[in-house]
């Protein structure tokens, strides 16, 4: 009895070879139509976000053309007329130091119209407002370190003439991203200007005691005086200069130490593209 | 404190502080030629220097391109000559030295970027400037002259499609523009922001 009904199970048989043969075909079969079918089921494929936040803005492609250029070397001469007029306002000029400080603000405005005229007719618009990126990461804080400094009168002549040497290097260094000739004079222009009026401040404010030559030049020049602060000499070397500057103001922290940071020529991250607007 | 705010008053919106209450510190030794031979920028420029010439590498320059920076070199070995005229008839001063050294290395480096060789000035303009260069005058010939040199390397750079050569000629600009208000310094019109901040010189054109 026990054996005649294992024997009539279709389960209880054991399985010859050709039906397991048979039977994995089907299944790989199977398996292969719903693979193929998987793409139809819909259902949403991304990995999935954790929290109820708005999705990240995707920022549009900059390009970087004689246009951004332009506008960028219009925001930063904003950026450097908002610095002086702060200082200004502020009652941290000299009387003496006010006459050609109020010139160096008028010519930097004149610039930022000239740079405008250029932006238009390069078929843009201007960009009449100060850099952004260098408000927030120069201007702010160098500010509030002078205006909370043990020598105010010294920070405010150190951030000056960081400003004003950051044109300089700025515009020289803007010459080599430019395709339009007429567009590398212009601001050649402007940067013979800006050069001018940084050997201007070196020559009022460093030169007493350190001379016109820097240490490129002079033998006796350094880099630092011997409190630790960055001398900017009038003519610091032979050729013009696109590398950083060097800026330590500020009343000294616990330890001992200023707040430093170093003005650098224009990056992408500084560039003012044509989709930007203010 | 700015000593010389401290020692001056304002002039009103046309002046500054008074550069003349200090004697400007610019009689210190210089070795400039040594300095020119181990800096960054002018290095290749001066990679040869030894003589008064250098020569280097074919450019792919236009010959019009060519032609205008070797105009542009030969008013740097113009400039050059001037002030060793100046140097050698008695203003013997190491800023002046000092910017001699300058014109020769741009010189050189309009040479390193072109491969024209630094040979030759410009006879005409030395000739004319060289009295001037020997007098009492020397120091306003001087900034004069650096007042031309900037404006004529911005009607080069207005012209020079090369991105390389326009670089070199904005650097030089650069610094040209620097020598402009330490020679009005010198002169005594550092008070002067007509002198320190504008030029209105006329290029030195062919």
């Amino acid at each position: 009895m026990t054996e005649k009904h294992q024997s009539d199970s279709p389960l209880s048989n054991p399985m010859d070879r050709r039906a397991m043969l048979r039977r994995s075909g089907a299944v790989l079969g199977l398996g292969a139509i719903l693979s193929a079918c998987a793409k139809d089921f819909g259902g949403d494929t991304s990995p999935g976000r954790v929290g109820l936040a708005d999705p990240a803005a995707v920022l549009p492609d900059g390009t970087l053309d004689d246009l951004a250029v332009v506008r960028t070397m219009q925001s930063l001469e904003h950026a450097v007329v908002a610095a002086l007029e702060t200082m200004s306002g502020a009652g941290l000029y000299s009387a003496a130091q006010a006459t050609y400080i109020e010139r160096f603000v008028a010519d930097h405005v004149a610039a930022s119209e000239t740079l405008g005229a250029a932006a238009v007719a390069a078929g843009g618009s201007p960009y009449a407002c100060p850099n952004e990126w260098f408000m927030d990461r120069y201007v702010l804080p160098v500010y509030s370190a002078v205006e909370s400094s043990d020598d105010v009168a010294r920070d405010t002549r150190s951030a000056t003439l960081a400003f004003e040497t950051m044109l300089a290097h700025s515009y020289q260094h803007m010459v080599g991203l430019l395709s339009v000739p007429a567009h590398r004079k212009l601001l050649m222009t402007l940067g013979s200007a800006a050069s001018r009026r940084s050997a201007l401040l070196s020559i009022l404010w460093t030169a007493p005691s350190h001379g016109y030559l820097g240490p490129a030049l002079s033998d006796e020049a350094s880099e630092n005086d011997a409190a630790g602060f960055p001398i900017h000499y009038a003519v610091p070397a032979s050729f013009g200069l696109v590398s950083q500057i060097p800026v330590v103001v500020g009343k000294p922290d616990d330890e001992g130490s200023r707040y430093q940071t170093s003005f650098q020529t224009p990056a992408e991250n500084t560039f003012v593209y044509d989709y930007m607007s203010c | 404190m700015d000593r010389r705010d401290d020692m001056t008053t304002p002039k009103g919106s046309g002046s500054v502080t008074n550069s003349q209450g200090d004697a400007p510190n610019y009689d210190r030794p210089t070795d400039v030629r040594r300095r020119l031979l181990a800096g960054g920028a002018a290095a290749a420029a001066v990679a040869v220097v030894g003589g008064r010439t250098v020569a280097a590498a074919p450019s792919a320059l236009s010959q019009s391109e060519l032609d205008l920076l070797k105009y542009a070199q030969r008013l740097e070995l113009t400039a050059r000559d001037l002030y060793d005229e100046a140097i050698s008839s008695g203003l013997d001063d190491p800023l002046l030295e000092a910017m001699s050294e300058q014109h020769e290395a741009y010189a050189h480096g309009i040479a390193g970027l072109t491969g024209l060789s630094a040979d030759s000035r410009n006879d005409e303009l030395f000739g004319r400037l060289r009295t001037s260069f020997r007098g009492a005058g020397a120091l306003q010939s001087a900034y004069d002259l650096e007042s031309a040199a900037v404006a004529t390397h911005l009607e080069v750079i207005g012209i020079l499609s090369d991105v390389d050569a326009a670089e070199l000629v904005a650097s030089i600009i650069s610094a040209e523009s620097r020598h402009c208000v330490v020679l009005a310094d010198v002169l005594g019109r550092g008070n002067e922001l007509g002198a320190t901040l504008d030029n209105d010189a006329a290029a030195i054109l062919p």
